[in-house]
């Protein structure tokens, strides 16, 4: 009867143990991203034997801050043979985004990982420790982020002494509101967001007049490449702007993909700060 | 310069089986290759073959429906977009985009294409059931195309954000680019349908190139072959749009390569027009695939590229014709 009973509960112990040996699962050891964001998270996570190939987006300097570090891998175009070329075990990808890709990956049997793309600073953060999780660098992800946690707080209320309504330009007028990463550094250094007071969301628009009326002190330009963004240029050239760009504190925001990139997210704001702090006028 | 059916069709099938033989065995970076590796039956099955079947069936049926309607129109600038049945299968998908569908689950973009493709049938069944004017046809298609047209500028002027818009934009162009044979299952009962409905047109239309009277007094009366006609073009060409975006100037241009190798024959025109029009779109998947590097070539704006200027070519001559 004793025998009976514990070779039960050895069983019972056997199959409970089941769960959690299986959920050791070993690393991704063949990792493909096809996405710009998740490429720069990947690489800033620092496994480059575990890369097998990012988007050809990452390598291409007017769109991604770690074009250098990413011609050392090879680059792959966002179809379902070119990615299972390279065999993956995992793929990254960005959701809303070469979603027939995706629903193809996945019906061949490959593990496809969908990431919403950050919102802000809070979601860079979210997402590094994502796929942190799931290429198993969690240890690297968390030591990342508390890296740019801690050095985005010393620039923390760096203007708040000057009392300043801040507005993001992009091209045409275009302006960003919140949530967005701006956004996030715009509070961050103690200013205030025009756009976002007037309830723009992360893509709006505001009229020539309203941007020029709402008398920002500090202009944030996104226009990333002044060679290829000409239409964006000759908005900034608008004889009404004028007067604004002399007076205005104006600085260009880091180029293409800083938001997605916690290694370089904390330079880019760096940057930023000494411009700003250099004084009004273009 | 009549060629002889067989001959015609022959060459078009050996043209159609080469050009699939060369897009089955052509790899991601462009070499011939039956792919290596363990994947290989995978590559060769699941992705390269809805490819080429896609090509083939889009291909096919947008020539076949492009022979009907110019033989039915009589009008060498009759394509099956103007029965609006493309512009409303266009507007089904890019409302599945617009209120985030196609993100929950990636099967419903091609059925709500199916659906505009469905009630633009309805409304030309309707309208041409009644009254089978060929006028009140074409009149009918440009005000569901332009409608369609407003309603897809609409979703896109109020997208949530910029990547909505590329999302919807780069559908619309056109592209054969990862589909699944789940999409090719679901496209094949329409499809059929519509084939049926058209292929059977073939005398109707010798009779009709005699005047519709005429042809009325042959039995073929001129309601019947034009709801067959444009029900059966909304089927095949809806399917297509809901699937693979939309692919234009195929079935303006095929039938009138085709017509003089036919001798100008409607009968013989629809079946080569159809093996025309596979041919037409499978060469132009292989050259997006050749080209395409970095950002993907999109298969309607090649089409365009080719129907284009030889809209323009057609034009010029039938005015030469007519002085």
């Amino acid at each position: 009867m004793r025998t009976l009973l514990s070779s039960i509960l050895g069983l019972i112990a056997l199959a409970a143990a089941q769960p959690a040996a299986a959920g050791a699962d070993p690393a991704p050891q063949r990792i493909v991203s096809i996405n710009l964001c998740t490429d720069l998270v990947l690489l800033a996570l620092d496994i480059p034997d575990r890369i097998a190939a990012l988007s050809w987006l990452a390598a291409d300097p007017s769109h991604s801050v770690a074009a250098g570090q990413a011609a050392d891998f090879p680059l792959v175009e966002a179809n379902a043979e070119a990615v299972l070329a390279y065999q993956p075990d995992l793929v990254l990808a960005g959701a809303h985004v070469a979603t027939p890709t995706v629903s193809l990956l996945r019906r061949l049997g490959v593990r496809v990982e969908v990431f919403l793309l950050p919102d802000g600073i809070a979601g860079l953060r979210d997402l590094t420790h994502a796929i942190g999780r799931v290429v198993g660098a969690s240890e690297k992800a968390a030591r990342l982020t508390g890296a740019m946690t801690r050095r985005l707080a010393a620039f923390e209320n760096r203007f708040a002494g000057l009392d300043a309504d801040a507005l993001v330009i992009r091209a045409r007028g275009a302006t960003v509101g919140r949530p967005s990463p701006e956004d996030d550094i715009i509070r961050l250094l103690g200013m205030r967001n025009i756009a976002a007071r007037r309830g723009i969301g992360p893509w709006g628009v505001m009229s020539l007049e309203a941007i020029i009326g709402s008398r920002p002190d500090v202009i944030l330009l996104a226009i990333p490449d002044p060679d290829q963004a000409s239409l964006a240029q000759d908005f900034l050239n608008h004889r009404a702007l004028g007067a604004l760009l002399a007076t205005a504190r104006t600085a260009h925001l880091p180029g293409e993909g800083w938001s997605c990139s916690p290694l370089h997210l904390a330079d880019g704001v760096a940057e930023l700060v000494g411009h700003v702090a250099a004084g009004a006028g273009r | 310069m009549t060629v002889p059916p067989k001959l015609l069709f022959a060459s078009e099938c050996g043209l159609l089986l080469a050009l699939s033989a060369v897009s089955m065995s052509l790899s991601a970076s462009g070499t011939l290759s039956l792919a290596e590796g363990p994947e290989q039956a995978l590559i060769l099955w699941e992705v390269r073959l809805p490819r080429v079947l896609l090509a083939l069936i889009v291909g096919g049926g947008l020539g076949l429906s492009g022979a009907v309607l110019q033989g039915l129109l009589r009008n060498p600038l009759a394509e099956p977009g103007i029965i609006g049945a493309s512009a409303m299968a266009a507007l089904g998908a890019v409302l599945c985009f617009y209120f985030g569908l196609y993100a929950v689950f990636p099967l419903a973009l091609p059925l709500s294409g199916m659906a505009g493709a469905l009630a633009a049938v309805a409304v030309l069944a309707m309208l041409s059931g009644r009254d089978a004017g060929t006028l009140t046809v074409i009149l009918a298609g440009i005000a569901l195309s332009s409608g369609a047209g407003a309603l897809t500028a609409l979703a896109l002027n109020l997208a949530p954000s910029p990547f909505a818009v590329f999302e919807i934009v780069f559908w619309l162009m056109g592209s054969l680019a990862d589909r699944d044979l789940g999409h090719v299952g679901l496209i094949l009962v329409p499809t059929a349908i519509g084939w049926i409905m058209l292929a059977g047109l073939g005398r109707a239309l010798d009779a009709l190139t005699l005047g519709p009277d005429v042809a009325a007094s042959l039995g073929f009366g001129l309601r019947r072959v034009t709801l067959s006609a444009v029900i059966g073009t909304a089927l095949t060409v809806g399917a297509a749009v809901s699937v693979t975006g939309i692919i234009g100037f195929v079935g303006l241009v095929i039938p009138h390569l085709v017509r003089p190798l036919v001798g100008y024959q409607p009968r013989l025109l629809l079946p080569a027009s159809a093996l025309g029009g596979a041919v037409l779109v499978l060469a132009a998947d292989l050259t997006v695939r050749l080209l395409s590097v970095g950002q993907e070539l999109k298969l309607g704006v090649v089409t365009a590229l080719i129907g284009a200027p030889f809209f323009i070519w057609v034009l010029f001559k039938t005015r030469r014709e007519q002085l």
